[in-house]
């Protein structure tokens, strides 16, 4: 026996040496798995376990030169739960799914239910999207771990249409796809925040809350050389002369001559950019920009600055027009509106003489001519910061016929964006400088801080300031009873400008199809707005003064209204032609409205006792006859009765705190501005109860009503 | 390692000297025994949270019934610790005849009757006839080697060799049926217990000649049979770390990802992320979890306890314990117990193919652990007449 165990002892030991070779062998394994090829292993690790998802930035703002806010964000909310985060109960989720259904559309049940059927084990169950802030700051109330809301973001154009064709609008990626959108998009688009999730075999998302993260970084604001209150003057005026004219579109620019800051820029028919699919791409072109025209007598401007300084012409020159008003040119008829008869070389710009002028134009060279319309901006892009600008066309001597020189003296056989004819005015109004034009003023990033910024720019001086004195007086004719644009004149204020009526040029021939333009500066003494308006095709009438001369009075006349500094060039005796509209003052305090009052000069009376405003007549926004004064019924907030502040036109925002200081709860409905409110401002009602408020996103209309009002 | 704690839950439980004969159970075993739970509830209660998912209960609900299989498994240590191991071995015969009566059963009726073919449904409880057949066949093994001996027969062919090898065959076809990995391990244990119990060497290596020639033979049938034995070398030589595996080799690849993912300190407990994207984390690659969250040091140590049961069942227990049949069954139930957790860790490190064979103590499972404990307790048992230290 002793003999065979010692037998089996030894086979014993054996097998045991051979066993302790695997655990030896195991370990070693481990140690080449983990050391030669870890790095590649927990390479593989992460391509197949962890996921980023972006955080949306959110696209910068876009402001009027007033700081009027034209182009921001909706902000909602995307409501999730991660039901394991640490210190999450089921109560916590449950509180979520009950807020929910109280304050949105869909009940508990509803909530409940995407609750139950999320996946076992999911971290990240997304309870909702588009919640709007209330609902937010509700969830916040009780925060806890696992509650997770993210931002997300929708364009929204505070006016609509207003200047959409310089703003531009964006794709469902919030991508700028034109205008101001497009041409500043790096500016705008922020950069994206960066969520790191992991992911499990099946692809779903196992952590959220606490995971790395890289916040967002907002897209900076763009600051307009845009006014919003021109901006929606000019296209309610252009729309409705538009519609006067029956016309089938309009373009009209108003811009700073001094320093070529586009103020309004607008076409009609335009687009909403809100909505940007509705309307075909032609509506949505910037036709002030990419549309290339055939000027006509607005082109005039050239032909005379060229012979004023070749010495060609003198102002007082006389010319004789033929009887029947037309003269055949190398064999081409050259025609007048009228027969003209005799006229000044003054009269023949006043009164738009074809004829004439290409008489005076036939005495300088070919590439004199040339070389003053090259100079003044036609044949070459302006530069401006907008995208899809046309150069426009003018060709070299070598390519004219023997007819090209006179017909191009009258804005013919030369093509033009309406943004160059416009600057070619600027450049009279400020004294020969051909400005560069650009609709950005400055970009800020969040802090306020200016990244880039856009300041005038001389690209060439053009104009002789002695030849333009001469010309001065004759352009100004143009808009007297005795020029072509006497329905372009504001009594009391100095314009000069030109009227052109241009045939158009279709499929090799011209038709009996126009295109109605008046381009003007004002005031004369101190130029502070260059405005174009241009008419495709209207069926009225077919001349320049008829049908954009009044469109350029009214604009005119109003923008006069928003710009105080414009009126001390108004004639004394003329003042009355201006309205003058009361500002509205109910619930005011009567400190506020003296101050309002006075800062207008205008008068008024008090009666009653109290600091508070009741009643006002004439009512808001009413015209007030000069020296007619306001009158003012004064009332007490006293023994805990209480008046309602008025808060319509006020931001919701503005419109809370309003009440709130004066002592009432607020009961908010949509956004945007203050349409109506519950009760009626100047009502009498205890502190403590509820006012509500109904929000509208402002229209273009408001803005008017609150610009005609100075 | 410390004192052992648990030495007086021992000595009240089997205080009784006559069944005993007045000696404790080896403490560095039982010490091991206790740990290696431990590790499991931890490594199981991370790994599981996806089995759970998507058989529509909780991890903790799982790990309950975890520990509850520990404590029938510790019963069951405990019950076979205090039954001397002569009773055992008596019974093993029948224990054996009764289980190929199972595997029987299983393998004709397995998916009809009982579900799943590897598996038995008994009172509630579902166990694999192939466990009670490993662990009775060596048993039995250790019996006849000993009879054998007794008579002078092992080097007899007929008397010897043959019948023992029908017997084994009989065992390992039965359960290959359905198992073959495991046949595979069980034919390999029992020509190592039929080594150690001094069969005819010639006998033997013939077998083994026979064998890999056999293998070869079956191998070398077929080109596809021939490129996975291919593969899987391939796959042991080079890591594969550049590039996704999808086929055979993604299980391999996932667990080396999860091994090097825990380094030499671990991800930490719990934050295991592997136990998403392996199969069977709780069970066939629980090893790579616990390298994961664990790293290199964890692993180690349990690999470490695995070492002491094997080092003090062979250099203690068997050695130490006076009657031949004590030695064999020592060696057979360390080996055995030894082996499983071995080649448990060889597949998770990918050393051997994917075979299904759990890791006593530490894999979730109800059948193995109970025989683990079955196979732990004859351990303990026969530590009770090992002579500590003296010869």
């Amino acid at each position: 026996m002793e003999d065979m165990s010692k037998g089996i002892m030894a086979r014993m030991y054996l097998v045991l040496l051979l066993l302790l070779v695997v655990p030896a062998a195991i370990v070693v394994q481990i140690l080449r798995i983990q050391f030669m090829e870890g790095d590649n292993l927990r390479a593989l690790w992460s391509q197949q376990a962890l996921q980023s998802i972006p955080i949306q930035a959110q696209r910068g703002h876009i402001i009027d030169s007033e700081g009027r806010l034209l182009v921001a964000n909706n902000i909602s909310y995307q409501v999730a739960v991660d039901p394991f985060a640490p210190g999450t109960t089921p109560e916590d989720i449950r509180n979520v799914i009950s807020i929910l259904g109280q304050n949105t559309l869909q009940n508990t049940a509803h909530y409940q239910r995407i609750y139950n059927q999320a996946p076992r084990g999911s971290r990240y169950i997304v309870l909702a999207r588009n919640v709007n802030r209330d609902v937010r700051d509700l969830l916040y109330q009780n925060r806890f771990r696992g509650l997770i809301i993210e931002e997300q973001y929708k364009r929204r154009y505070n006016y609509n249409e207003l200047a959409s064709h310089v703003l531009g609008y964006v794709n469902h990626q919030l991508t700028g796809m034109s205008g101001v959108e497009s041409q500043y998009d790096r500016f705008l688009r922020g950069q994206d925040g960066i969520q790191q999730v992991r992911r499990d075999s099946r692809g779903r998302i196992k952590e959220f809350v606490g995971a790395p993260r890289k916040q967002p970084i907002q897209g900076h604001t763009i600051q307009t050389t845009l006014n919003a209150q021109v901006q929606a003057i000019l296209e309610d005026e252009l729309r409705l002369g538009v519609e006067r004219a029956r016309a089938k579109s309009g373009t009209a620019i108003v811009l700073n001559p001094q320093t070529g800051a586009i103020v309004a820029m607008a076409n009609y028919p335009s687009f909403n950019p809100n909505a940007p699919g509705v309307l075909e791409g032609e509506s949505r072109r910037n036709n002030a920009i990419a549309d290339m025209i055939e000027p006509g007598s607005t082109f005039k401007l050239i032909t005379a600055v060229a012979a004023i300084e070749q010495g060609a012409v003198t102002m007082d020159e006389i010319f004789e027009t033929p009887d029947n008003g037309r003269r055949l040119i190398h064999g081409q008829w050259m025609r007048d509106h009228d027969p003209l008869g005799t006229l000044t070389f003054q009269e023949v710009i006043q009164r738009s003489s074809n004829v004439a002028t290409a008489e005076v134009a036939m005495r300088l060279e070919r590439d004199v001519f040339f070389q003053y319309a090259r100079n003044a901006g036609f044949g070459t892009t302006t530069g401006i910061d907008l995208p899809g600008e046309e150069s426009g066309r003018l060709r070299r001597p070598y390519d004219w016929s023997l007819v090209s020189l006179p017909w191009m003296s009258i804005g013919y056989e030369v093509q033009a964006t309406p943004l160059q004819i416009a600057l070619s005015y600027a450049a009279m109004a400020n004294g020969g400088k051909l400005m560069r034009p650009y609709v950005v003023e400055r970009v800020l990033d969040e802090a306020g801080t200016i990244v880039h910024e856009n300041n005038p720019f001389v690209t060439r001086h053009v104009f002789s300031p002695a030849a333009l004195e001469l010309l001065k007086p004759a352009f100004e004719g143009v808009v007297t009873s005795s020029g072509t644009a006497q329905f372009a004149a504001i009594d009391g204020l100095r314009i000069a400008g030109k009227t052109g009526t241009a045939q158009k040029f279709i499929d090799g021939q011209y038709r009996n199809r126009y295109r109605a333009s008046f381009v003007g500066y004002f005031p004369v003494e101190n130029p502070q707005y260059v405005t174009l308006v241009l008419l495709d095709e209207p069926r009225t009438s077919i001349y320049g003064g008829f049908m954009a001369g009044p469109i350029f009075r009214n604009v005119a006349n109003r923008i006069l209204g928003v710009d105080p500094a414009i009126k001390q060039y108004i004639s004394k005796e003329d003042e009355p032609l201006l309205a003058l509209r009361t500002p509205r003052l109910q619930g005011m305090d009567i400190n506020q409205a003296s101050k309002i009052l006075n800062h207008q000069k205008l008068p008024f009376m008090v009666k009653g006792n109290g600091d508070v405003i009741l009643s006002q007549t004439p009512a808001p926004g009413s015209e007030l006859e000069p020296g007619q004064p306001v009158e003012l019924v004064l009332g007490t907030r006293e023994n805990g009765e209480n008046r309602v502040p008025d808060v319509t036109g006020l931001s919701m925002r503005d419109a809370v705190v309003v009440l709130q200081n004066a002592g009432y709860t607020v009961t908010r409905n949509g956004s945007g501005t203050v349409s109506a409110q519950f009760p009626e401002g100047g009502a009498i009602m205890q502190a403590g109860r509820s006012v509500t408020i109904r929000g509208r996103v402002s229209s273009m209309d408001r803005l008017l009503i609150a610009g005609g009002g100075q | 390692m410390t004192t052992p704690h648990n030495e007086s839950f021992f000595i009240d439980t089997s205080g009784d000297e006559r069944v005993s004969k007045g000696r404790y159970s080896d403490r560095w075993i039982l010490l091991s025994v206790v740990l290696l739970m431990v590790a499991g509830v931890l490594a199981v209660y991370s790994s599981i949270a996806y089995f759970a998912e998507s058989h529509n209960t909780t991890a903790t609900s799982l790990v309950l019934g975890h520990l509850v299989k520990l404590c029938i498994a510790l019963a069951v240590m405990l019950i076979f610790s205090k039954i001397k191991y002569e009773v055992v071995a008596g019974l093993s015969k029948y224990a054996l005849y009764l289980s190929w009566f199972f595997l029987a059963i299983v393998t004709l009726y397995g998916t009809e009757v009982f579900g799943a073919k590897r598996h038995l449904s008994l009172a509630g409880f579902s166990f694999q006839p192939s466990s009670l057949a490993t662990i009775s066949l060596l048993i039995h093994l250790c019996v006849k080697l000993v009879d054998k001996a007794e008579r002078k027969v092992l080097n007899d062919f007929k008397k010897t060799f043959l019948p023992l090898m029908v017997t084994i065959g009989i065992t390992c076809f039965l359960i290959g049926i359905e198992d073959l990995s495991s046949a595979l391990v069980l034919m390999a244990l029992s020509v190592l217990m039929m080594f150690i119990g001094r069969v005819s060497m010639v006998h033997l290596a013939g077998f083994m000649i026979i064998g890999f020639i056999g293998g070869y033979f079956l191998l070398s049938q077929t080109l596809e049979r021939q490129s996975r034995v291919q593969n899987y070398v391939e796959q042991v030589i080079h890591i594969k770390s550049d590039e996704f595996v999808l086929g055979s080799g993604y299980q391999a690849q996932q667990a080396h990802i999860a091994i090097a993912k825990g380094g030499i300190m671990g991800v930490g407990i719990g934050k295991s992320t592997q136990r998403d994207f392996l199969p069977a984390p709780y069970n066939d690659f629980i090893f790579a979890i616990i390298a994961e969250e664990y790293g290199l040091v964890g692993a180690g140590a349990v690999l470490l306890l695995y070492l002491i049961i094997l080092l003090r069942g062979i250099t203690h227990v068997a050695k130490n314990t006076p009657k031949t049949l004590g030695k064999l069954m020592a060696v057979a139930c360390t080996v055995t117990f030894v082996t499983y957790a071995f080649v448990n860790a060889s597949v998770a490190t990918g050393l051997v193919p994917v075979t299904g064979l759990p890791m006593p103590f530490i894999s979730y499972g109800g059948t193995s652990m109970m025989f683990s404990g079955m196979m732990v307790g004859v351990l303990l048992s026969i530590s009770k007449s090992a002579t500590g230290g003296a010869k």
